[in-house]
Protein backbone atom coordinates (compact mmCIF):
# COMPACT_ATOMS: atom_id res chain seq x y z
CA UNK A 1 0.00 0.00 0.00
CA UNK A 2 1.24 3.48 -0.85
CA UNK A 3 2.32 5.46 2.23
CA UNK A 4 0.29 8.38 0.88
CA UNK A 5 -2.89 6.30 0.95
CA UNK A 6 -5.47 8.20 3.08
CA UNK A 7 -5.36 7.21 6.75
CA UNK A 8 -9.12 7.66 6.90
CA UNK A 9 -9.64 4.67 4.62
CA UNK A 10 -7.23 2.32 6.39
CA UNK A 11 -8.86 -0.10 8.78
CA UNK A 12 -6.41 0.57 11.65
CA UNK A 13 -8.06 -2.06 13.85
CA UNK A 14 -11.34 -0.18 13.84
CA UNK A 15 -14.49 -2.27 14.10
CA UNK A 16 -17.47 -2.51 11.83
CA UNK A 17 -20.33 -0.32 13.05
CA UNK A 18 -23.95 -1.32 13.52
CA UNK A 19 -26.74 -0.11 11.26
CA UNK A 20 -28.17 2.04 14.06
CA UNK A 21 -25.00 4.17 13.92
CA UNK A 22 -26.04 5.83 10.65
CA UNK A 23 -27.53 9.31 11.09
CA UNK A 24 -30.23 10.45 8.67
CA UNK A 25 -28.35 13.53 7.46
CA UNK A 26 -25.02 11.81 6.88
CA UNK A 27 -23.84 11.54 3.29
CA UNK A 28 -23.05 8.42 1.31
CA UNK A 29 -20.67 8.84 -1.64
CA UNK A 30 -20.85 6.88 -4.87
CA UNK A 31 -18.55 7.00 -7.89
CA UNK A 32 -19.74 7.51 -11.44
CA UNK A 33 -17.99 7.32 -14.78
CA UNK A 34 -18.67 8.76 -18.22
CA UNK A 35 -20.50 5.57 -19.14
CA UNK A 36 -23.05 6.26 -16.42
CA UNK A 37 -24.12 9.46 -18.16
CA UNK A 38 -26.81 9.80 -20.80
CA UNK A 39 -26.12 11.28 -24.23
CA UNK A 40 -27.08 14.65 -22.65
CA UNK A 41 -24.40 14.24 -20.00
CA UNK A 42 -26.72 13.64 -17.07
CA UNK A 43 -27.27 10.69 -14.75
CA UNK A 44 -30.55 8.92 -15.40
CA UNK A 45 -32.32 6.12 -13.59
CA UNK A 46 -31.00 3.43 -15.95
CA UNK A 47 -27.51 3.83 -14.46
CA UNK A 48 -28.60 3.66 -10.81
CA UNK A 49 -28.00 0.19 -9.46
CA UNK A 50 -30.02 -1.42 -6.70
CA UNK A 51 -29.74 -3.36 -4.45
CA UNK A 52 -26.21 -3.94 -3.08
CA UNK A 53 -25.20 -0.43 -4.00
CA UNK A 54 -21.61 0.30 -2.92
CA UNK A 55 -20.86 3.65 -1.28
CA UNK A 56 -18.42 5.37 1.05
CA UNK A 57 -19.69 6.66 4.36
CA UNK A 58 -19.18 10.43 4.55
CA UNK A 59 -18.30 10.22 8.26
CA UNK A 60 -15.07 8.44 7.38
CA UNK A 61 -14.18 9.63 3.89
CA UNK A 62 -14.12 12.45 1.38
CA UNK A 63 -15.77 12.42 -2.07
CA UNK A 64 -12.40 12.06 -3.83
CA UNK A 65 -11.77 8.76 -2.01
CA UNK A 66 -14.31 6.97 -4.23
CA UNK A 67 -11.54 6.87 -6.86
CA UNK A 68 -9.38 4.70 -4.59
CA UNK A 69 -11.09 1.38 -5.11
CA UNK A 70 -10.72 -1.78 -7.16
CA UNK A 71 -11.72 -0.97 -10.77
CA UNK A 72 -11.79 2.71 -9.78
CA UNK A 73 -10.51 5.40 -12.05
CA UNK A 74 -8.81 8.70 -11.24
CA UNK A 75 -11.21 10.41 -13.65
CA UNK A 76 -14.35 9.19 -11.84
CA UNK A 77 -16.88 11.65 -10.54
CA UNK A 78 -18.74 11.35 -7.23
CA UNK A 79 -22.30 11.99 -6.17
CA UNK A 80 -23.84 11.82 -2.74
CA UNK A 81 -27.19 11.13 -1.14
CA UNK A 82 -28.21 11.03 2.50
CA UNK A 83 -28.81 8.07 4.74
CA UNK A 84 -32.44 9.21 4.91
CA UNK A 85 -32.72 8.90 1.11
CA UNK A 86 -31.15 5.45 1.23
CA UNK A 87 -33.95 4.38 3.59
CA UNK A 88 -36.76 5.56 1.29
CA UNK A 89 -40.02 3.83 2.22
CA UNK A 90 -38.04 1.26 4.23
CA UNK A 91 -37.04 -0.45 0.99
CA UNK A 92 -33.32 -0.52 1.85
CA UNK A 93 -30.82 0.43 4.50
CA UNK A 94 -27.08 1.18 4.58
CA UNK A 95 -24.84 -1.48 6.09
CA UNK A 96 -21.27 -0.74 7.16
CA UNK A 97 -19.03 -3.16 5.27
CA UNK A 98 -15.33 -2.25 5.73
CA UNK A 99 -13.03 -3.70 3.07
CA UNK A 100 -9.82 -5.11 4.52
CA UNK A 101 -7.77 -5.15 1.33
CA UNK A 102 -4.00 -4.81 1.01
CA UNK A 103 -4.13 -2.41 -1.93
CA UNK A 104 -7.42 -0.63 -1.41
CA UNK A 105 -8.55 -0.90 2.20
CA UNK A 106 -11.75 1.03 2.82
CA UNK A 107 -13.08 1.46 6.33
CA UNK A 108 -15.82 3.77 5.03
CA UNK A 109 -17.31 1.19 2.64
CA UNK A 110 -21.07 0.80 2.88
CA UNK A 111 -23.51 -1.36 1.00
CA UNK A 112 -27.08 -0.19 0.61
CA UNK A 113 -28.97 -3.46 0.91
CA UNK A 114 -32.57 -4.29 0.15
CA UNK A 115 -35.00 -4.93 2.98
CA UNK A 116 -37.88 -7.30 2.56
CA UNK A 117 -41.44 -6.81 3.77
CA UNK A 118 -41.59 -6.55 7.54
CA UNK A 119 -37.88 -5.89 8.08
CA UNK A 120 -36.94 -2.81 10.11
CA UNK A 121 -34.55 -0.16 8.73
CA UNK A 122 -32.19 -0.98 11.59
CA UNK A 123 -32.08 -4.63 10.56
CA UNK A 124 -28.84 -5.63 8.87
CA UNK A 125 -29.47 -7.73 5.77
CA UNK A 126 -26.57 -10.19 5.39
CA UNK A 127 -24.10 -9.80 2.55
CA UNK A 128 -25.12 -11.49 -0.71
CA UNK A 129 -28.20 -13.07 0.79
CA UNK A 130 -30.37 -14.99 -1.59
CA UNK A 131 -32.60 -12.54 -3.45
CA UNK A 132 -36.32 -12.87 -2.98
CA UNK A 133 -38.59 -12.22 -5.89
CA UNK A 134 -39.58 -8.62 -5.29
CA UNK A 135 -41.53 -6.05 -7.23
CA UNK A 136 -39.46 -4.45 -9.99
CA UNK A 137 -41.52 -1.26 -9.86
CA UNK A 138 -40.77 -0.93 -6.14
CA UNK A 139 -37.09 -1.05 -6.97
CA UNK A 140 -37.50 1.31 -9.91
CA UNK A 141 -39.29 3.84 -7.68
CA UNK A 142 -36.50 3.52 -5.10
CA UNK A 143 -33.85 4.18 -7.76
CA UNK A 144 -35.81 7.12 -9.15
CA UNK A 145 -36.12 8.69 -5.69
CA UNK A 146 -32.41 8.22 -5.12
CA UNK A 147 -31.66 9.89 -8.44
CA UNK A 148 -33.91 12.83 -7.53
CA UNK A 149 -31.96 13.37 -4.34
CA UNK A 150 -28.36 13.08 -5.44
CA UNK A 151 -25.88 15.90 -5.28
CA UNK A 152 -22.79 16.03 -7.49
CA UNK A 153 -19.78 16.29 -5.19
CA UNK A 154 -17.04 15.80 -7.74
CA UNK A 155 -17.24 16.25 -11.50
CA UNK A 156 -15.69 13.80 -13.94
CA UNK A 157 -12.22 14.70 -15.13
CA UNK B 1 -51.36 9.49 -57.69
CA UNK B 2 -49.61 10.23 -54.35
CA UNK B 3 -49.47 7.78 -51.45
CA UNK B 4 -51.95 9.91 -49.51
CA UNK B 5 -54.35 9.89 -52.46
CA UNK B 6 -54.02 6.12 -52.84
CA UNK B 7 -54.72 5.60 -49.13
CA UNK B 8 -57.69 7.91 -49.27
CA UNK B 9 -59.00 6.12 -52.35
CA UNK B 10 -58.61 2.72 -50.69
CA UNK B 11 -60.39 3.88 -47.55
CA UNK B 12 -63.28 5.32 -49.54
CA UNK B 13 -63.49 2.14 -51.63
CA UNK B 14 -63.54 -0.27 -48.72
CA UNK B 15 -66.13 1.74 -46.86
CA UNK B 16 -68.48 0.93 -49.75
CA UNK B 17 -68.06 -2.82 -49.27
CA UNK B 18 -71.21 -4.21 -47.70
CA UNK B 19 -69.87 -7.64 -46.74
CA UNK B 20 -68.57 -7.13 -43.19
CA UNK B 21 -66.30 -10.21 -43.24
CA UNK B 22 -64.54 -9.08 -46.40
CA UNK B 23 -64.30 -5.55 -45.07
CA UNK B 24 -62.60 -6.75 -41.87
CA UNK B 25 -60.18 -8.97 -43.78
CA UNK B 26 -59.14 -6.09 -46.03
CA UNK B 27 -58.69 -3.76 -43.04
CA UNK B 28 -56.66 -6.42 -41.25
CA UNK B 29 -54.42 -6.88 -44.27
CA UNK B 30 -53.93 -3.14 -44.60
CA UNK B 31 -53.04 -2.79 -40.93
CA UNK B 32 -50.63 -5.72 -41.00
CA UNK B 33 -48.91 -4.39 -44.04
CA UNK B 34 -48.70 -0.95 -42.45
CA UNK B 35 -47.03 -2.37 -39.35
CA UNK B 36 -44.57 -4.50 -41.23
CA UNK B 37 -43.20 -1.64 -43.23
CA UNK B 38 -43.64 1.16 -40.75
CA UNK B 39 -40.27 2.96 -40.76
CA UNK B 40 -40.76 4.27 -37.22
CA UNK B 41 -41.26 0.78 -35.80
CA UNK B 42 -38.36 -0.52 -37.83
CA UNK B 43 -36.16 2.28 -36.52
CA UNK B 44 -37.20 1.72 -32.89
CA UNK B 45 -36.53 -2.01 -33.08
CA UNK B 46 -33.23 -1.46 -34.85
CA UNK B 47 -32.21 1.04 -32.19
CA UNK B 48 -33.01 -1.41 -29.38
CA UNK B 49 -31.22 -4.32 -31.01
CA UNK B 50 -28.11 -2.23 -31.63
CA UNK B 51 -27.66 -1.31 -27.96
CA UNK B 52 -24.57 -2.59 -26.21
CA UNK B 53 -23.55 -2.68 -22.58
CA UNK B 54 -20.91 -0.08 -21.61
CA UNK B 55 -17.52 -1.72 -21.11
CA UNK B 56 -17.27 -0.43 -17.55
CA UNK B 57 -20.54 -2.10 -16.56
CA UNK B 58 -19.35 -5.33 -18.13
CA UNK B 59 -16.23 -5.17 -15.96
CA UNK B 60 -18.48 -4.75 -12.92
CA UNK B 61 -20.25 -8.03 -13.80
CA UNK B 62 -23.44 -6.57 -15.25
CA UNK B 63 -25.07 -8.79 -17.87
CA UNK B 64 -26.11 -7.23 -21.19
CA UNK B 65 -29.77 -7.28 -22.23
CA UNK B 66 -30.43 -10.64 -23.87
CA UNK B 67 -32.17 -11.28 -27.18
CA UNK B 68 -35.60 -11.99 -25.64
CA UNK B 69 -35.41 -8.85 -23.54
CA UNK B 70 -34.56 -6.74 -26.59
CA UNK B 71 -37.33 -8.39 -28.56
CA UNK B 72 -39.88 -7.65 -25.83
CA UNK B 73 -38.64 -4.06 -25.46
CA UNK B 74 -39.13 -3.68 -29.23
CA UNK B 75 -42.64 -5.05 -28.90
CA UNK B 76 -43.38 -2.58 -26.09
CA UNK B 77 -42.06 0.37 -28.13
CA UNK B 78 -44.10 -0.78 -31.10
CA UNK B 79 -47.29 -1.16 -29.06
CA UNK B 80 -46.91 2.26 -27.46
CA UNK B 81 -46.38 3.80 -30.88
CA UNK B 82 -49.18 1.92 -32.59
CA UNK B 83 -51.73 2.18 -29.79
CA UNK B 84 -50.95 5.55 -28.23
CA UNK B 85 -48.83 7.37 -30.85
CA UNK B 86 -45.92 7.98 -28.49
CA UNK B 87 -42.27 7.46 -29.27
CA UNK B 88 -39.36 7.35 -26.80
CA UNK B 89 -36.98 10.28 -26.43
CA UNK B 90 -34.31 7.93 -25.13
CA UNK B 91 -33.56 4.23 -25.35
CA UNK B 92 -30.63 2.79 -23.43
CA UNK B 93 -29.30 -0.24 -21.63
CA UNK B 94 -30.22 -0.48 -17.95
CA UNK B 95 -27.64 -1.33 -15.31
CA UNK B 96 -30.39 -3.51 -13.84
CA UNK B 97 -29.83 -5.82 -16.82
CA UNK B 98 -32.42 -4.83 -19.36
CA UNK B 99 -33.61 -2.12 -21.68
CA UNK B 100 -34.69 1.38 -20.62
CA UNK B 101 -37.25 3.45 -22.53
CA UNK B 102 -38.01 7.08 -21.72
CA UNK B 103 -41.04 9.03 -22.93
CA UNK B 104 -41.80 12.68 -22.34
CA UNK B 105 -45.09 14.49 -22.75
CA UNK B 106 -44.00 18.01 -23.66
CA UNK B 107 -47.52 19.39 -23.09
CA UNK B 108 -47.78 18.49 -19.41
CA UNK B 109 -44.11 17.78 -18.56
CA UNK B 110 -44.79 14.21 -17.47
CA UNK B 111 -42.11 11.57 -17.93
CA UNK B 112 -42.81 7.88 -18.37
CA UNK B 113 -39.86 5.55 -17.86
CA UNK B 114 -40.06 1.87 -18.60
CA UNK B 115 -37.60 -0.94 -18.00
CA UNK B 116 -37.77 -4.40 -19.53
CA UNK B 117 -35.57 -6.87 -17.67
CA UNK B 118 -33.69 -10.02 -18.58
CA UNK B 119 -35.00 -11.44 -15.32
CA UNK B 120 -38.24 -13.23 -16.08
CA UNK B 121 -38.84 -10.63 -18.83
CA UNK B 122 -40.50 -8.46 -16.19
CA UNK B 123 -41.56 -4.93 -17.06
CA UNK B 124 -41.73 -1.98 -14.65
CA UNK B 125 -42.85 1.57 -15.32
CA UNK B 126 -42.73 4.84 -13.43
CA UNK B 127 -44.54 8.08 -14.16
CA UNK B 128 -43.20 11.36 -12.79
CA UNK B 129 -43.84 15.05 -13.13
CA UNK B 130 -41.11 17.52 -12.14
CA UNK B 131 -39.34 14.52 -10.58
CA UNK B 132 -42.31 13.74 -8.28
CA UNK B 133 -43.51 10.16 -8.55
CA UNK B 134 -47.13 9.97 -9.73
CA UNK B 135 -47.31 6.21 -10.13
CA UNK B 136 -45.07 3.20 -10.43
CA UNK B 137 -46.31 -0.20 -11.50
CA UNK B 138 -45.29 -3.68 -12.56
CA UNK B 139 -46.72 -4.09 -16.02
CA UNK B 140 -48.63 -7.29 -16.60
CA UNK B 141 -49.40 -8.65 -20.05
CA UNK B 142 -47.85 -5.58 -21.64
CA UNK B 143 -50.90 -3.54 -20.62
CA UNK B 144 -49.87 0.10 -20.50
CA UNK B 145 -53.34 1.58 -20.77
CA UNK B 146 -53.52 2.99 -17.22
CA UNK B 147 -50.00 4.42 -17.29
CA UNK B 148 -50.42 6.08 -20.67
CA UNK B 149 -53.82 7.45 -19.66
CA UNK B 150 -52.16 9.19 -16.69
CA UNK B 151 -49.22 10.21 -18.89
CA UNK B 152 -51.59 12.01 -21.25
CA UNK B 153 -53.88 13.61 -18.64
Amino acid sequence: MNSKFPEALKINKRKKLATCEFKDDEKLYHAFSREDLSEDGIIEVNSIRFPDFSCNWGRFSKPVHVRLRKNGNMTDGCYSFTVLTSRYKGIATPVHDPIDDKIFPNYSHVEVRELYEGEDILFEPPKKRKKKKSSKSRRLEYRKNLLNNIEIELELI
Amino acid sequence: MTTVEIKSFLHESIENINDRAILLSIKDLMTRKGKKFDPVVKQLKGWIHSLELPQRWRTDGIAPPNYDCKKLAGKVAEALYEDFSIIPIRIAVSIEEGIYLKYKNFDNNKVLEIEVYNDNLDIAAILTKNNQVIKSADIEKENFFEMVKLFNE
